[in-house]
């Protein structure tokens, strides 16, 4: 431990550097005591310039259980003294480390190197074991020579052995003062009985403030880093990896998304997937003729009943085409008014809007466009089969459903 | 509280002049620094002991990048209240 200033001896130097007597020494320094714990109490922190900072940090009361009797008790809470070294102190000290404490006591090495020693064989025999033999053969601990490589970055603790970067495998003192860039130059007296007692190469145990003069000396020549080097690769592939997880878990969720709107657009999707098949069976199949006979007179068999009737009955694998349509009866003309439009007269007389395309098919030999339709045209009225009208049935939905399609596409013309 | 109004307090109890304050103030802050850079623990009496601790290297990783480095032994000016201090601040 280091030593230690006692509260007379400081009173004696104050009173010595400050020129008064030691009576007003200790006058002042109880003062000062007994103030800061006063303050601290009101106000919580003291500033000393100079020195530093002392604050109160307060502990909240927590449970515990009594050691004894195993009841549940509450420590309560309380306040610490905490103080923080003023700015330049705190460089000055962490920079020049004071020579009592980097000094370490003789008495204090040897064990420790010893139990170094011990780890070092352990090492050495782990390497063995594993096939990799020692740089420079042999027993290990005892020859001042090598070093592993190997067995330095393992255990992560033992920095210290890097910093050797000058390799003299013989003049152990004098390594001692150039592998050392960390320690301080102050120490440098210190290791050379030490190199003695270090049989032992690296493995230097982080407590040891004093650098390790080991005569084994590693190829690397960088002090901080070595131990570290040989995991460099594995640095890199953290983050390789992590960037590999990340992309990986953006295409998932890409991929989920689409399918998601896939899903959620199934509908539509088929019906344009149909609407692209019945195109491509359409431009194969013939164009229905739609016949509008000038006369009403019924010639042949009603194109519609029958083949609705067994397109209903037969399962149908392909969906079934549009059915020309033939209307027998006409019941009514009726002339095209200002306001007039296909879709209210099917209203008016079919009941809803729906059948217009019936009406346009009707009266398509002298109507081009659905939606120009002069004033005074007469619109042939027809009257539709219950079939026609019926739009349950399929064949009934499809018609319309072309009709309409006809109707629209001759409207963009 | 600021070292102003510290030294103050200290003045009026000790019964000194403000400029003696100050000065036995600064005095003693040099002679505490002298002996902690020359190694040694100051105890101060009736609140605890200032003193040196060493931090020895040790291995930090950065939290975001994952990278590890050593962190190289620097010294700390620590200080360590008396035993009995918690309970004179208990009640404030």
């Amino acid at each position: 431990m280091a030593e230690k200033l006692s509260w007379t001896e400081l009173r004696k130097a104050l009173a010595s550097r400050a020129d008064v007597s030691e009576k007003d020494a200790n006058l002042f320094l109880s003062a000062l005591n007994a103030q800061l714990v006063e303050a601290l109490k009101q106000e919580r922190q003291v500033k000393i310039n100079g020195l530093g900072t002392f604050r109160l940090q307060a502990v909240a009361p927590r449970k515990s259980v009594d050691v004894t009797t195993g009841a549940e008790i509450i420590i309560e809470g309380y306040n610490k003294i905490v103080f923080s070294p003023e700015a330049g102190l705190k460089e000055l000290i962490e920079k020049n480390p004071p020579v009592s404490i980097a000094e370490p006591e003789k008495g204090d090495n040897i064990n420790p190197l010893k139990k170094l020693g011990e780890q070092a064989e352990e090492i050495v025999d782990i390497l063995a074991d594993l096939g990799q033999s020692p740089k420079e053969s042999s027993e290990v601990p005892t020859s001042e020579v090598t070093a592993e490589p190997e067995p330095q970055p393992e255990p992560g603790q033992e920095p210290e052995s890097q910093p050797e970067p000058v390799q003299e495998p013989e003049p152990q003192p004098e390594p001692v003062q150039e592998p050392e860039p960390q320690p301080e130059p102050v120490q440098e007296p210190e290791p050379q009985p030490e190199p003695v007692q270090e049989p032992e190469p690296q493995p230097e145990p982080v407590q040891e403030p004093e650098p390790q003069p080991e005569p084994v000396q590693e190829p690397e020549s960088e002090p901080y880093i070595p131990p570290f080097i040989s995991s460099e690769d594995e640095e890199s592939e953290p983050q390789q990896e992590s960037h590999f997880w990340r992309n990986f878990f953006i295409i998932i969720f890409l991929l989920l998304l689409i399918g998601g709107a896939a899903y959620y657009f199934r509908a539509q999707l088929e019906e344009w997937y149909q609407v692209v098949v019945s195109k491509v069976c359409k431009s194969e199949q013939v164009e229905p003729v739609i016949a509008i006979p000038d006369d009403t007179n019924p010639t042949d068999e009603p194109v519609g009943l029958d083949t609705i009737a067994q397109e209903i009955t037969e399962p149908q694998p392909v969906r079934p085409q549009p059915q020309p349509q033939v209307y027998e009866k006409i019941i009514t003309v009726e002339r095209m008014r200002n306001a007039s439009r296909l879709a209210l007269m099917a209203k008016r007389y079919y009941g809803s809007k729906i059948y217009w395309p019936y009406l346009y098919d009707a009266n398509k030999d002298h109507l081009s466009n659905p939606n120009d339709i002069k004033q005074g045209t007469p619109i042939r009225i027809p009257k539709l089969t219950p079939e026609q009208l019926d739009t349950t049935l399929e064949q009934t939905i499809i018609n319309l459903e072309y009709l309409r399609e006809s109707a629209i596409q001759d409207s963009r013309r | 509280m600021l070292t102003k109004d510290f030294i103050n307090l200290i003045a009026e109890a000790t019964g000194m002049s403000k400029k003696q304050t100050e000065h036995l103030l600064n005095t003693t802050n040099a002679v505490i620094r002298e002996n902690l850079m020359a190694g040694k623990t100051i105890q101060l009496q009736g609140i605890g002991a200032l003193e040196i601790k060493e931090r020895a290297e040790r291995v930090i990783v950065h939290p975001r990048t994952g990278e590890r480095t050593i962190a190289p032994r620097k010294n700390q000016l620590v200080f360590r209240p008396m035993a009995n201090m918690k309970d004179q601040l208990k009640n404030i």
